[in-house]
């Protein structure tokens, strides 16, 4: 996987490079700031960029727009989001222009090096990657418009999992039940919030998103 | 016993006070006539020859001359009387000539000071006339005794042609007597003195320093722009703080956390179990370190109320809150930081005590900015009995929001509902 780092941090840019050439993806630029965004990617087309939202000059929220600019220009390219603090209000923005091949997630999560090699190449491949807070404070929002307070708390955990992008079986894996109970709760779900029941993966993450944040 | 009585009458006469004032009421009287004899001449020539060349600049030294009476006069009044006179705020000199000149003619405080200069004749004649009567007399009553001894004749008076010689008991009688008036003057002399140059401080500031009011209403406003700016300055402080945390601490604990997070993967095949044991620890404790860290910052001032604003800054608080909080916001544009800061954290922490000690269902804000003010309410059902004094926290807020100038009201009967209300001025 061929990826481009934005990241003014020359600590983090550096070992984030070094953790994803670890497991065996190449970083094809490692940039300062997001002022070179959209040229550098349509240099080198890149499977994945991953940004940080604070960044220079300002120091307020130029990766998020950078990224939003960088999705308008070419929709294809799945881009990671990184950032010390995690806003409701963010993701909504990000996930406004589609749920395809887009990740949030705290910085922090880099340090369970694992899950978050996982999760870039989730959104590489066209998945989505939210984080957990993100995932609790649309919860949270929605709680009062709520078919969601119908679901039992089992469900509740599948929903969220499904809303930080997992899949069946890693969902499954996670709450270390069978693949077949998974599905049970997901249509349990999907029936509850009426949503339109769909086997793929992705779009039923769209679904769930769509419903959190609309 | 003695002693003090003595002390009581005449203890004045052993302190500087009274020779001090004494002296500054006898040099009222040169300097009154110093003062009003420059000014009138100087008035007198520049208006006489206010047509010509020299007229004119001379009129405006003369004027400008007002202010250097009020100096040299307060400083006479403090040195003497020891009676500190507020100086007048210098004027604030425009640019040019001509300008400056009009300026001093239309400058109050020189005027006042050449207003006084004039009047310091006629009460340097008062001054100077009761000081000396008053010391005059009373040195020489008490002393009457004492004449018989340097061979003065004994005194004499006639009434309706007839002499009358003091001598024997007569005499004793009548010296006993002037003494006694004597002591009794050397006694109020002090006071008097002390009347009159009260006075003479009371016209000087009168006519040499700015008036009271004025002066409050000089200083409120002085006080008020320091205090707007060591407001704003300790929110841009903040924001600086948060900042250097998020540069500094933050990605080199998130980098530490990462390095161990690779050490933990790396360990992950080795049969050394004490060492993956020890990476596994370390890497949890970094990971909490930099949760800790985040919210430590959130505490002191969030990033999303930078970027976002209020109103996206509140609705974080709210989704954080475990009790439902139903939020109705209407902020049409972006307001001063530290007028968002307050209110920020008026939600944060009555939202926290809600969470913490109401034992509320539900709760309900509001952040609204309706003609320059800005109104915040957060309300709940739960118990009540919040009290703006015993909560530290909402003490905190109320030093935050009178510091930019607002009002906090917290209303909170026993029973419940609890309403903690702010009006923050944001000027349009």
């Amino acid at each position: 996987m061929r990826i481009v780092i934005v990241e003014d941090s020359v600590l983090l840019r550096e070992g984030v490079t070094r953790l994803l050439e670890e497991y065996g993806h190449s970083v094809v630029a490692a940039e300062g700031d997001a002022t070179r965004l959209v040229p550098v990617v349509e240099e080198h087309a890149p499977d994945l960029v991953i940004l940080d939202v604070r960044m220079p000059p300002t120091h307020t929220d130029e990766g998020l727009r950078a990224a939003i600019e960088l999705r308008m220009a070419r929709p294809a390219t799945p881009v990671l989001v990184l950032s010390q603090y995690v806003e409701e209000r963010y993701a909504v923005e990000l996930l406004a222009m589609g749920t395809v091949g887009v990740g949030y997630l705290l910085k922090e999560r880099v340090a369970d090096v694992r899950e978050f090699v996982d999760a870039a190449v989730r959104v590489a491949d066209g998945g989505t990657a939210l984080d957990p807070e993100v995932v609790s404070q649309l919860f949270a929002r929605s709680r009062r418009r709520d078919p969601l307070a119908t679901l039992t708390p089992r469900e509740r955990e599948v929903l969220s999992l499904m809303a930080q992008g997992f899949s069946n079986g890693a969902i499954a894996a996670a709450l270390v039940v069978s693949a077949g109970a998974v599905e049970k709760h997901i249509s349990s779900i999907f029936a509850k919030l009426d949503l339109p029941p769909s086997e793929l993966e992705h779009r039923r993450v769209l679904a769930v998103l769509r419903h959190l944040t609309g | 016993m003695m002693a003090a009585v003595m002390k009581r009458l005449f203890g004045a006469y052993a302190r500087p006070r009274v020779w001090l004032e004494s002296t500054h009421l006898l040099l009222g009287l040169p300097v009154g006539i110093g003062l009003f004899t420059i000014v009138v001449t100087m008035l007198a020539v520049s208006t006489g020859t206010l047509f010509s060349l020299v007229g004119l600049p001379l009129l405006v030294m003369t004027v400008a001359g007002g202010r250097v009476v009020g100096q040299v006069e307060r400083a006479r009044v403090k040195a003497l009387l020891g009676v500190e006179l507020p100086a007048h705020a210098p004027i604030s000199w425009q640019r040019g000539l001509w300008p400056r000149a009009k300026q001093i003619l239309a400058d109050r405080p020189s005027w006042r000071g050449l207003a006084y200069a004039l009047l310091m004749l006629p009460w340097g004649i008062v001054t100077f006339t009761a000081t000396v009567v008053l010391w005059t007399v009373a040195v020489s009553l008490v002393s009457l005794p004492l004449w018989g001894w340097v061979g003065e004749p004994p005194p004499a008076f006639t009434v309706d042609g007839t002499r009358f010689h003091l001598h024997g008991w007569s005499l004793v009688a009548a010296v006993a007597a002037a003494s006694l008036v004597g002591l009794l003057l050397s006694i109020v002399l002090p006071r008097v003195v002390h009347a009159l140059a009260s006075l003479d401080a009371a016209l000087a500031r009168r006519l040499l320093s700015p008036n009271e009011a004025k002066r409050l209403a000089a200083r409120v406003a002085e006080l008020e722009v320091s205090r707007n700016a060591s407001v704003e300055s300790s929110t841009t402080e903040l924001r600086r703080i948060e900042r250097d945390l998020h540069d500094g601490a933050q990605q080199r604990l998130v980098s530490l956390a990462m390095n161990l997070g690779r050490a933990k993967e790396q360990l992950q095949g080795s049969d050394d179990e004490r060492a993956r044991e020890l990476v596994g620890a370390a890497h949890d404790e970094a990971k909490h370190a930099i949760t800790e860290l985040r919210d430590l910052v959130r505490g002191i001032h969030p990033a999303v109320l930078t970027d976002r604003g209020l109103d996206a800054a509140v609705s974080a608080l709210v989704v954080r809150c475990p009790v439902p909080v139903s939020l109705h916001t209407e902020l049409p544009r972006r307001l001063p930081a530290a007028i968002e800061a307050a209110a920020y954290f008026v939600v944060a922490e009555a939202l926290t005590n809600v969470a913490k000690h109401s034992r509320a269902h539900s709760a309900n804000v509001r952040v609204a900015e309706r003609d320059g003010v800005l109104f915040v309410e957060v309300l709940d059902d739960g118990v009540g009995g919040a009290n703006e004094l015993h909560g530290g926290g909402l003490r905190g807020l109320h030093e935050r929001v009178t510091a930019v100038e607002g009002r906090l009201r917290v209303v909170s009967p026993f029973g419940g509902p609890t309403v903690v209300s702010v009006e923050l001025p944001c000027a349009l």
